[in-house]
């Protein structure tokens, strides 16, 4: 069983999630899943769907854990038997328009947005037309 | 290569392979529209799957609120009392339950145009000098100031 610690950033964190009961349901699912790691076996936080990729410099070794809508950041290994939580990127409840969050919205625009960069397979009949005439 | 006598019409092999190419994305796509669609008419058609939503699965609360599947699946998440979840399926861990339910919240996420939201959020993410500079400080903080469990 491996241990798992909250640096003072992460603890500030928590602490501002206490009005919610998020912080004890948050640690409780970290405290359990670095119970489920062991040094000579990869647990839950070690699984490869929490690495984030072309991270810069200084930030590739970290990880993150999707706790329900708020995000974890934290380091470590299995073969450490230690994790550190670090920094807790919180989803802000605020009440009653907390469902009318604009994130999907805005995240799907970006992706409407990042498919106007995409490759032309095949060009409209009128543009082959206009290019094979030119 | 396929010609056309006297109207200069040719196809080279490659354009076939990429029509064929489209082709399948096109079947594919409409296989999972249509499977979604099933699972969505067989469940009451709480589930949407709306071309503005880019066919993600969504739910349309009040007022047209629009709820992301894979959102219900976070909050799930968020207030799934994993303790009681496992004491009826003794068997399982707190790594099952979490990626199952990453599973699922993964599976609420697919979509006909393969767009990956999480990149999406990622790219956010690293394309924020701000966020990156509060994360690379949070890094440096290596005062331990809560143990969550000691191994």
């Amino acid at each position: 069983m491996c241990s798992i610690a909250a640096n003072h950033t992460a603890d500030s964190q928590l602490t501002d999630l206490r009005s919610s009961g998020d912080d004890n349901r948050i640690t409780k699912k970290l405290r359990n899943f670095a119970q489920d790691s062991t040094i000579e076996r990869a647990g839950y936080l070690d699984t490869s769907a929490h690495h984030l990729r072309r991270m810069p410099p200084g930030l590739q070794n970290m990880r993150r854990l999707r706790a329900g809508r708020h995000r974890v950041f934290y380091t470590g290994h299995h073969s450490e038997c230690s994790y550190l939580v670090f920094f807790i990127k919180e989803f802000t409840k605020t009440g009653f328009s907390d469902e009318d969050d604009r994130q999907f919205q805005r995240l799907l625009a970006s992706a409407l947005e990042d498919q106007t960069k995409k490759r032309i397979i095949r060009e409209s009949d009128e543009e082959e037309t206009r290019k094979m005439d030119a | 290569m396929i010609t056309q006598e006297n109207t200069g019409f040719s196809l080279q092999t490659a354009d076939i392979d990429r029509v064929l190419r489209q082709l399948s994305t096109m079947q594919s796509a409409a296989q999972f529209v249509h499977l979604f669609s099933l699972c969505s008419e067989a469940t009451g058609g709480y589930i949407r799957l709306k071309p503005e939503h880019r066919f993600f699965p969504v739910l349309i609360g009040d007022g047209n609120t629009v709820i992301p599947l894979y959102e219900f699946v976070e909050v799930l998440d968020e207030v799934l009392d994993y303790d009681l979840l496992l004491k009826e399926l003794p068997s399982l861990s707190y790594s099952h339950v979490g990626g199952a339910l990453a599973f699922l919240r993964r599976l609420a996420q697919t979509n006909p145009a393969n767009i990956d939201l999480d990149q999406i959020e990622d790219d956010e993410m690293l394309s924020s000098p701000a966020f990156l500079e509060e994360l690379r400080t949070a890094l440096a903080d290596k005062e331990t100031s809560l143990v969550l469990h000691r191994g």
